[in-house]
């Protein structure tokens, strides 16, 4: 045994050791979920109106804090048949523009030790896309760590306006202007 | 006469008034009741890749009536039961929110028929190798 170890030069050694000490750090360092959940809520002086929507796939690249949710529209769900109608038909149009998506990245990974349970509260910055038009936003995140899986909250606002979401005036007074959205995923899977 | 008509009027506009609300109020399609399409999991899941227009346009938004092999059952953050039905493709399937918790325990391995309202395929990612799944909510466990 000692002389097989012996014939196997060092370089050689020290290469499969750098190999597996480098494909132990990226193995798992991307978590996701296929079932994240997002919510939104309008409040109006009329009425107020919310959705869920579990049918979120969400990625986090634990060592660069690349991340990203998308999100099927005509899996938000409604409490009135007429609204889940008129917010595919006519708000989202969810035959023409099928998913929502966000790509960024969160501003300081390094600050989130995923090694050991805490909360951190870090901004996540990038595009966001809703009916077809992408804009620049910075939302901020509740990345918590609970028994090595990783949690992320955000809650955040989002102006009808600024994605060309046009609400027609009969029920402007039902729909504020600016929504309130809430994402919440637990990641159990990592790749 | 005049008295007639103003009451007449009165009737109508109470008749609109509670057809209005009623459609207003009407809640969401009742997915039992609803004529589901009765598909396969495995087609379900080659049709959306092989013809995403043509499964848009025959199921996204539709009823369905799924039947397959359950390959996982988990909670998702509202505790509701996820169903993954084997759709035929390593790493994704026919991704199931039930409703309601079904009368009898279900087991991976088992074969049964899921019926829901499907909202299309999701997002994977080819460069990490994660190929999306075909999304049903509203789902109740045939029996």
């Amino acid at each position: 045994m000692k002389r097989i170890f012996f014939l196997i030069p060092t370089r050689t050694i020290v290469m499969v050791s750098v190999i597996l000490l480098v494909s132990g750090n990226i193995f798992g360092q991307k978590v996701f979920t296929k079932n994240g959940n997002i919510s939104f809520f309008s409040k109006s002086p009329l009425e107020n109106i919310s959705a869920e929507n579990n049918q979120v796939v969400s990625i986090l690249n634990k060592q660069t804090g690349d991340y990203q949710f998308s999100v099927l529209i005509k899996g938000f769900h409604f409490k009135k048949a007429l609204m889940e109608e008129h917010f595919n038909e006519s708000y989202l149009e969810s035959d023409k523009f099928p998913k929502a998506v966000f790509k960024g990245v969160l501003e300081n990974i390094a600050a989130i030790d995923f090694t050991k349970d805490g909360v951190y509260r870090i901004n996540v910055t990038g595009d966001l896309t809703i009916h077809g038009v992408t804009n620049k936003i910075t939302a901020p995140g509740i990345f918590t760590i609970k028994a090595g899986k990783v949690i992320a909250n955000s809650l955040f606002k989002v102006k009808t306006a600024d994605y060309k979401i046009k609400i027609p005036t009969l029920v402007k007074d039902n729909i504020a202007e600016v929504i309130d959205i809430n994402v919440s995923c637990v990641y159990n899977s990592s790749i | 006469m005049k008295k007639n008509i103003i009451t007449g009027c009165c009737i109508i506009l109470l008749l609109i008034s509670g057809f209005v609300w009623f459609v207003y109020n009407k809640a969401p399609q009742n997915i039992q009741e609803a004529i589901a399409i009765k598909v396969n999991a495995n087609d379900l899941y080659k049709t959306f890749i092989n013809d995403s227009a043509m499964a848009r346009s025959q199921y996204t938004g539709k009823v369905l009536q799924v039947e397959g092999t359950i390959t996982d059952i988990s909670k998702n953050q509202q505790a509701q039961t996820i169903i993954l039905l084997s759709a035929g493709q390593v790493g994704a399937g026919i991704n199931c929110t039930l409703e309601q918790e079904p009368s009898d325990a279900l087991k991976t391995g088992q074969v049964v028929t899921i019926k829901g309202y499907c909202s299309g395929i999701g997002t994977g990612d080819i460069d990490l190798g994660i190929p999306g799944d075909i999304y049903m909510g509203r789902c109740f466990v045939m029996q």
